[in-house]
């Protein structure tokens, strides 16, 4: 095998592409941003006719110690971010600032983590699963741009992974995103 | 310390019967009364009072009174308390107050209780300490102390709010977490669905300080190493460090379902001590997450670890 070979071949199984994804998500404490809680993972949303970008829900949610639940709320931030997650483009606070849900429903629950498809999964194997999602989404975000649709395995791997609590909240802010999930026939707007 | 035995139950007394209460529902009894032995018709002739501090099904705190002459006064008073956990009684004391018994005892020579009656009545066992304790056994902070002013947090998003509690009890400081949470949700440090802004926290607790005329500052840190939580502790500054709680107690096998938090969220704990023994390095905090959070020692590795996802970040608070 010829060196360009191998170095092609290195190339292409590089298993995870950067993304600051999660160090946002754990950056529960940036000065003047609520990035605490529940996130979703990258929902593609474009921004122009030749950019994407990455929509992440934001909700609250509160410890259920005797249950040994967490239960989530209705989103409460919206933010984008360019593909990747290297900075913001956009921060809605959706709490103080205008809710484009306009439904209320802040005080009930959408759902109790984890839900039936992650609950059987260490953290271990959920958090090489995460991994494994954000590895294949700068790829299904280009792949997104040009044909607005979704890889099989990164639809199927995004609602196995997503509580289904927050799927509701994603078609008024992302309708072809949801379109591509398939889900349009069962997805209600709340 | 073990489970303590009960003695066997009277059974030539009518109607007598250990009275069992389980305060903390973990199946092990907190507070054991034998009422009226004598029939003298006082409540309790024997009590014994147990408290499992840290959760592990096994008391770590005892406390027994007797009342021998069933005056409704106990004569006999003896605790012991297994403060490190590791099955050893650390602390004995022994109270006689049998000089009561006696029918002789008028009021002019009755026994007066001593205002100093702790230094009078404790024999205190210090069977770890020897010549060369202090290289042996390396510690910067005092969580003997602090141990005991642990608290739960009230609310599900409220560790922070907690903890500041714990740290603000620490330096003599007792405002209430209820009073806290209202303040630092008044100017918008905590918010209920949310948790707590830390980089917000130490402004909250200036401002508090200034407005109640506290003898306290606060002051952001991040980066901190060990070497820099051991200076502190050794300053006497209260330290909240923000951690990942998954990784805090390795949880990393453990089952999404069995788990309280996200597995990505983080925490606020309060560091009360750093130890080095032969056993290696520990942090001991003071959790207010969950029953028995106080006096958790974590591997020193793991601990900075879990404090490293949130760039070892927290808020030092110091007696000014």
């Amino acid at each position: 095998m010829g060196r360009l070979t191998m170095l092609k071949k290195r190339k292409r199984g590089r298993a995870t592409p950067p993304t600051k994804y999660f160090e946002w998500r754990r950056s529960a404490a940036k000065p003047g941003l609520d990035l605490g809680g529940y996130w979703s993972y990258p929902i593609f949303v474009r921004e122009k006719a030749d950019r994407m970008h990455w929509l992440h829900l934001i909700c609250s949610v509160a410890r259920r110690p005797l249950k040994k639940l967490t239960a989530i709320y209705r989103p409460k931030v919206l933010l984008t971010t360019p593909v990747g997650c290297a900075m913001v483009a956009s921060y809605i606070d959706l709490r103080h600032g205008r809710d484009v849900y306009a439904g209320g429903g802040w005080e009930k629950p959408v759902g109790l983590f984890p839900h039936k498809d992650v609950a059987s999964l260490t953290v271990k194997q959920f958090r090489v699963e995460e991994e494994r999602l954000l590895g294949l989404a700068l790829e299904a975000s280009r792949e997104f741009l040009k044909s607005g649709s979704l890889s099989a395995e990164y639809r199927e791997l995004w609602l196995r992974l997503t509580h289904p609590g927050i799927l509701p909240y994603v078609k008024p802010v992302a309708p072809r995103f949801f379109h591509a999930l398939k889900l349009i026939a069962k997805g209600k707007a709340p | 310390m073990g489970e303590f035995e009960l003695p066997d139950e009277p059974d030539n007394v009518a109607g007598n019967s250990w009275d069992e209460v389980d305060a903390d529902g973990d199946g092990v009894p907190d507070a054991i009364q034998l009422p009226d032995v004598d029939e003298l018709q006082y409540l309790a002739d024997v009590e014994l009072r147990g408290a499992d501090i840290d959760g592990d099904g096994t008391m770590d705190i005892v406390v027994m009174n007797v009342d021998l002459d069933g005056d409704g006064v106990t004569d006999i008073a003896a605790l012991a308390a297994d403060l490190d956990a590791d099955g050893e009684v650390d602390f004995l004391a022994v109270t006689d107050r049998s000089t009561d018994v006696w029918d002789d005892i008028t009021e002019d020579t009755a026994f007066h209780w001593p205002e100093d009656e702790t230094a009078l009545l404790l024999e205190v066992h210090e069977p770890d300490y020897f010549d060369g304790f202090d290289d042996y056994f390396e510690i910067h902070g005092t969580p003997q102390e602090d141990m005991a002013l642990w608290d739960q947090q009230n609310d599900p998003n409220s560790c922070a709010v907690s903890t500041t509690h714990m740290m603000f009890r620490s330096l003599g400081i007792d405002l209430s977490e209820e009073y806290l949470a209202d303040y630092m949700e008044t100017d918008g440090t905590y918010d209920y669905n949310s948790g707590t802004y830390v980089h917000l926290l130490d402004d909250s607790i200036n401002r508090l300080a200034s407005e109640l005329e506290l003898p306290v500052t606060a002051n952001e840190f991040a980066n901190a190493n060990l070497e820099y939580i051991e200076e502190m502790l050794d300053r006497g500054v209260r330290p909240l460090v923000v951690v990942d709680s998954v990784e805090l107690y390795e949880e990393e096998d453990s089952f999404l379902g069995d788990i309280v938090d996200l597995p990505y969220s983080c925490h606020a704990v309060q560091v009360i001590a750093v130890e080095h023994d032969s056993d290696g390095s520990q942090v001991v905090i003071n959790d207010p997450g969950f029953w028995g959070g106080s006096g958790q020692r974590i591997p020193a590795d793991r601990f900075m670890d879990s404090a490293d996802d949130y760039g070892n970040k927290g808020v030092a608070v110091t007696h000014v």
